[in-house]
This record gives C-alpha cells, sequence and structure tokens, in this order.
C-alpha cells in the first residue's frame, strides 16, 4: 500500500485471498485433469512396458486428491503473506501485478519485431508507468538507461544469438539483423 | 592439487570472483533472490565450459548467504530466507553502535561454516562412491521419491499444497517428447513445446515475475541505515566466545544441507535454538549476543555447500536453487553420480577448489566492501523492479530467441503469484519439474526390468530405507498438518 492510500476494509483482504485461494484449486484441478485425460489418451500400456501417458496419468491422479486434501485442509488465513514478511514487505499491492503483466508483455510483443533492447526500452518505461512517485523525465531516463545496458551487456558482451536491434522495414541496410 | 590447479586457471578465477560477487550483492538487495539470479545467469552459461558455468553459478549461491547478513544486520531486513535468523541478535549489535563487530564476526562465522562444510563434503565423498554400485533404476526412483517428497513435507509449508506444489511441477515436466517412444505430449500440436518448457523459463516465472508482481509498490519500509558501519573490530575475547558456536553452527549446518528439503534456512534456525539451549545466560539471546550471531550464520553457509553433495552424487536437489544448478549439469552434459570424483576429477575438485577460494574471496571482498554494500542498501527498491524485469525479459527471450517462451513465464508467473498469495512454496514445484523425468525413468525402466512386478522397489534395503522414510515422513507431515487445521 502506498503512503495516503485507503487501508483495505475489513473482510477486503480475506476476501482478496478467498478469490486468490479458488484460482489456485481451480489451476491445479484443470492441471490434473488434464494431465489424467491427456495420459490415457496418449496411451498407458501394461505395467511390464508402461506407455508414454501412464506416468502423466498416474501424476494426475495423484494431483486430484492432493488438490482435494488441500480444499478440505485449507491452511490458515493470514500464512499467504509470510514469505511477504520474510522479505520485509508490509502488504502486496495489485499494481505490483499489472505493472508486471504490462512491462511483459509489452517486451515479449516488441522484442521479436525491433530487437530486445529497444524491447527493454518499452517494458522499462510501461513497468514504472503506474508509479506517482517518479517524473516522467526519471522514467524515460532509467528506461533508455537499462535499454543501452542491455544492448552492451547482452549484444555486445554476452554475444547474445537474438538480434538487439532490428528496423522492421525493407529499407532497413545489409548489415543490420 | 589438481583440483587448485583448475580452480586457478584464469577463466575459473575471474568467474569465481564474478560469482561471489554478483552473489553477495543479490545477497544485500532485499527482495533480488539468488534463485532468480542463478536462472538469469543460467542462459549465458552455455558458452562456458562446464566446471567454468558450476564455478560461476555456485558462487551467486554462496555468495548470497554471506550478501543476507549484512542486510540483516544493518537495517534488520533479511536479504535472504537463511539469514532472517541473524536479524534476532546481528541488528541489536549494530544498533548499540557495534556495527563493523557484527559485519566482521558475521563474515569470520560464514568463512568457518563453510569450511566446515566443504571438510564435510569432502568426508562423504568416500563413502558415497561406495554407494555407486549398489544403485540401479528401484533404488534411483526410492531415492529420488524421498528427495521429492522432503522438499514437499519439510518446511514451514501444509503438507498438502507442498504436495500439490511438487506434482504440479512433476506434471508440466511432462511436456514434450517422451524420451522412450518419442511421442510428443502435452504439446498442442506446437514446434516450441516439443522440447518441454525450459527450466530457465519456468524458474524465471515461478520466482522473478512473481516476485516483481508481489514486490512492485509494496510498502517496503523506506530504506535507513542508521547505524552505518560503526564501531571497532572484534575483539580477541569476541572471536574466542564465538569460536564454539561457529564449529557447532557449522557441523549442523552440514549435516542438514546434505538432507534433501532442509538447506540453510532450517539450519540456521537449529543452530540459534541449539546455542540458546546451551547458553548459561539465555536471556541475552535476542539482545546482541555474538552466540546468536555466529551459530546461524556458520550453519548457513556451511548447507549451502553440503547441500552440493545430494545433487553432485544422486542428482537430488535440496532446494530450488540447486535444481536449477542440476539443471545446468544437465545443459553441460555432467551426470550426476557417487562416482563423480573418480570419473571427472578435474570437475569435483576443481569445484571443490572453487569453494575455498570463492570463500577466502568472499571474507576479502566482504571486511572493506562494508561501506559499499550499504550505500548499495540505500538504492530505493522500487528502481530496481523495472531492472529486474527487463533481466528476466532478455534472459527468457534470449534463450532460444523465442517471445514464445517470455509469454510462457507470463503465464507461469501469473499461476505463482497465486499460489503465493495462497501461501502454497513454490521449491517443491521447480523440484518437481527437474525431478520428474528422472523419476519417471527409473520407475519405467524398474518395471520393464521386473517383467511389471512391484516387488523390485522392496527388493532392496536401499530402496526399501528410502520407501520407508517417505512413508514415516508422509506420517509424520500429515499428523502434524491435521494437528495444525483441525486442533488448533
Amino acid at each position: 500500500m502506498n503512503p495516503g492510500e485507503r487501508p483495505p476494509a475489513l473482510g477486503e483482504g480475506v476476501d482478496r485471498q478467498a478469490r486468490s485461494w479458488s484460482a489456485v484449486l481451480l489451476a491445479l484441478s484443470a492441471l490434473a485433469a488434464w494431465l489424467v485425460l491427456g495420459g490415457v489418451g496418449l496411451g498407458v500400456g501394461s505395467w511390464r512396458r508402461l506407455g508414454p501417458g501412464a506416468f502423466p496419468a498416474l501424476i494426475g491422479a495423484l494431483l486430484i486428491f492432493a488438490t482435494a486434501a488441500l480444499a478440505w485442509s485449507r491452511p490458515a488465513p493470514g500464512s499467504a503473506d509470510e514469505a511477504a514478511a520474510a522479505s520485509g514487505r508490509e502488504g502486496v499491492c495489485v499494481r505490483g501485478v499489472w505493472a508486471a503483466l504490462a512491462g511483459l508483455a509489452g517486451f515479449a510483443l516488441l522484442a521479436p519485431a525491433l530487437g530486445y533492447a529497444p524491447a527493454a526500452f518499452a517494458a522499462a518505461l510501461l513497468t514504472s508507468l503506474g508509479d506517482p512517485r517518479w517524473g516522467w523525465r526519471d522514467k524515460l531516463l532509467q528506461a533508455a538507461g537499462l535499454a543501452a545496458l542491455v544492448a552492451v551487456v547482452f549484444g555486445v558482451g554476452l554475444e547474445l544469438p537474438a538480434a538487439s536491434f532490428k528496423i522492421p522495414f525493407a529499407w532497413a541496410p545489409s548489415w543490420m539483423p | 592439487m589438481a583440483g587448485l590447479d583448475v580452480a586457478l586457471s584464469p577463466d575459473n578465477l575471474g568467474f569465481c570472483l564474478a560469482g561471489v560477487a554478483l552473489g553477495t550483492l543479490v545477497g544485500v538487495l532485499p527482495g533480488v533472490s539468488s534463485l532468480a539470479a542463478v536462472a538469469m545467469l543460467l542462459p549465458f552459461t552455455h558458452a562456458l565450459s562446464p566446471i567454468t558455468a558450476l564455478v560461476l553459478l555456485a558462487g551467486v549461491y554462496y555468495g548470497s548467504e554471506y550478501g543476507g547478513s549484512i542486510a540483516s544486520i544493518l537495517l534488520n531486513v533479511p536479504g535472504t530466507p537463511a539469514s532472517a535468523v541473524s536479524c534476532l541478535d546481528g541488528h541489536p549489535m549494530a544498533r548499540a553502535g557495534r556495527a563493523r563487530e557484527a559485519l566482521i564476526l558475521s563474515a569470520g562465522a560464514s568463512f568457518c561454516g563453510a569450511v566446515v562444510g566443504i571438510g564435510m563434503m569432502l568426508a562423504m565423498a568416500a563413502p558415497l562412491a561406495g554407494l555407486a554400485f549398489m544403485l540401479g533404476p528401484a533404488e534411483y526412483f526410492a531415492i529420488m521419491l524421498f528427495g521429492l517428497v522432503c522438499t514437499a513435507a519439510v518446511g514451514r509449508g501444509h503438507l498438502a499444497a507442498g504436495l500439490a506444489a511438487m506434482l504440479a511441477g512433476v506434471g508440466l515436466a511432462m511436456v514434450g517428447t517422451d524420451a522412450q517412444t518419442g511421442v510428443a505430449r502435452f504439446t498442442f500440436g506446437l514446434a516450441e513445446l516439443r522440447d518441454g518448457v525450459p527450466l530457465v523459463v519456468l524458474a524465471m516465472g515461478l520466482f522473478g515475475v512473481s516476485e516483481v508482481m508481489l514486490s512492485m509498490f509494496a510498502a517496503i519500509p523506506a530504506v535507513r541505515c542508521p547505524v552505518g558501519s560503526s564501531g571497532g573490530w572484534p575483539r580477541f575475547s569476541a572471536w574466542r566466545g564465538a569460536a564454539g558456536p561457529m564449529l557447532r553452527g557449522g557441523a549442523l549446518g552440514g549435516l542438514f544441507g546434505a538432507l534433501p528439503g532442509t538447506g540453510p534456512t532450517l539450519a540456521s534456525i537449529a543452530a540459534y535454538a541449539l546455542e540458546r539451549r546451551l547458553s548459561d545466560r539465555p536471556e541475552r539471546f535476542g539482545q546482541g549476543a555474538i552466540a546468536g550471531l555466529a551459530a546461524p550464520e556458520a550453519a548457513n553457509n556451511a548447507a549451502a555447500q553440503t547441500a552440493f553433495v545430494p545433487t553432485l552424487a544422486l542428482g537430488i536437489p535440496g532446494s530450488a536453487t540447486m535444481a536449477l544448478i542440476l539443471g545446468a549439469m544437465s545443459v553441460h552434459g555432467v551426470v550426476p553420480s557417487p562416482l563423480l570424483a573418480v570419473e571427472s576429477p578435474e570437475l569435483f575438485w576443481g569445484l571443490m577448489a572453487s569453494f575455498v577460494i570463492g570463500n577466502v574471496l568472499l571474507l576479502v571482498l566482504n571486511v572493506p566492501l562494508v561501506g559499499l554494500w550499504v550505500r548499495i542498501l540505500r538504492v530505493p527498491p522500487e528502481r530496481l523492479y523495472p531492472f529486474v524485469l527487463v533481466l528476466i525479459g532478455v534472459s527468457t527471450f534470449g534463450a532460444r530467441g523465442s517471445a514464445f517462451d517470455v509469454w510462457i513465464a507470463l503465464g507461469i508467473g501469473l499461476l505463482a503469484y497465486g499460489l503465493r498469495r495462497s501461501g502454497v512454496q513454490l521449491a517443491p514445484v521447480l523440484i518437481g519439474f527437474v525431478l520428474g523425468p528422472l523419476v519417471e525413468e527409473n520407475f519405467r525402466r524398474a518395471l520393464a526390468i521386473s517383467q511389471g512386478d512391484f516387488a523390485i522397489f522392496v527388493s532392496s534395503p536401499i530402496a526399501l530405507a528410502a520407501l520407508g522414510a517417505v512413508v514415516v515422513l508422509l506420517a509424520l507431515a500429515g499428523y502434524r498438518s491435521f494437528r495444525n487445521a483441525w486442533l488448533a
């Protein structure tokens, strides 16, 4: 929570945790079902010669039991932010999720077309957009600095096989990757 | 001597220095884990020789344990989970104007613990080599199953949550081409998934992306270092008082590190509890007791060294970071074996020698550079996360030049965020992912050898003991979870 931001109302944190808990149970159940159905579809073979789907189906079945046990014996509310407390955080802000999503999605969209250095610029800028504590100049300077650093360290220093810069037009000079 | 020659070659020495320096930096900065650093470095080690790659990654791992204590002592914010215990007595020492004494004692205790841990590793090498000819597919399956259950059942987490996380990791490892039949499994017909989900992508999503999501804009206390690095050097009496706790902590940490699922965090807690119990003035613990700082520091560094024993000898990583190091070994074609010291002496002894050299470098780096680490601690955390996110993007994209990998990391990161918000530990996911294919391979081979007879899994003492330990561990952890959930 930022300074000046409204503190969560009583029960709001618990609701959010309950929603996140339900989503986790749903995701685990979907993964388990996918493994069982997919495994059976691939063929389970016999005990003498297990087919390619036998082990995934077995893991899926065990995951169904583990998820059911998890739903039955739900850990006490409040244990969620133990890791946050251990790393010095006092709470979690959902804006961080959106910032990370936007930054990484921007990177994934731009890197194949423009190269990873311009994508790094966009990712850093998108990530810092939601932060009211910085001005535009600071955000642009940091993004440009990071893009330059990435181009030098990964492109020149570590000679990463992917292109650091690309010009996505037909008139790009021949020496450009 | 051959190991020392390998470790002292210019390449290995340079990468050892780079690894321990980066590890210290990562440990100093709260919220950036050694795990994320190792994962980000992994794609860039492909061009290095196997020994150089392992020297670098191992340096980051044990260097972070040193760095973690600096943030604990000066800020009361642990840089790594294992250094959380050091806050209890290290920070009160700093507040009392004894910051320099605490930092130097901590560096000395870390060095002592690491030396004890390396000694224990060398002592374990010969007995482990004797095991090599007694291990077949059934024994490997049972031992790996024990390793998997340890990671799920030991620790702070809930048993069902740990098991579900571990099984989810094993399930994700099933994506890709089946090694025995060549059949593509769970790939949706996508060529990008034929080789499975890359380890780096999974690790980045699990620990890097979710960490940024949780920490960005979170209310991290403003970094203030009122204590600076003030005070004088420790007196002889302080070293004398710390000697016993350092040795005991080192021995205890060495034992914990070698057990899968325990690792440096539990080692440091156990060492602190032991010293408090042995002390004739337990009331001083929590108020700047030297033993309360020295013992956990020695323990977590000893554990960081002996954690390599099950990984190198049996291919069982005791922690998520060791799982990544096991992944790096696999990428470089290094097969874990109890006979590693005999079959690849240059690699094994070179790595051991690099541990000694790395710990000497850490001691030399940490004492005079305390002022630099204090300045780094003042960097506002919100400036750090865009940098971390960009590194995650470049590491995942750069490994195969594929934006698809970045999307997978993003999806896994979202799932990991939900898991962490629900109190589910993530280390079992990664360890399950790394061990899953090996467990499957040995399970299928054992059944093929026995013509489908399950008695093969209880026909040897080693397999029987490992499976018995699995049952006992599950029963104990199940009882603990039941008691906490329903009888509390």
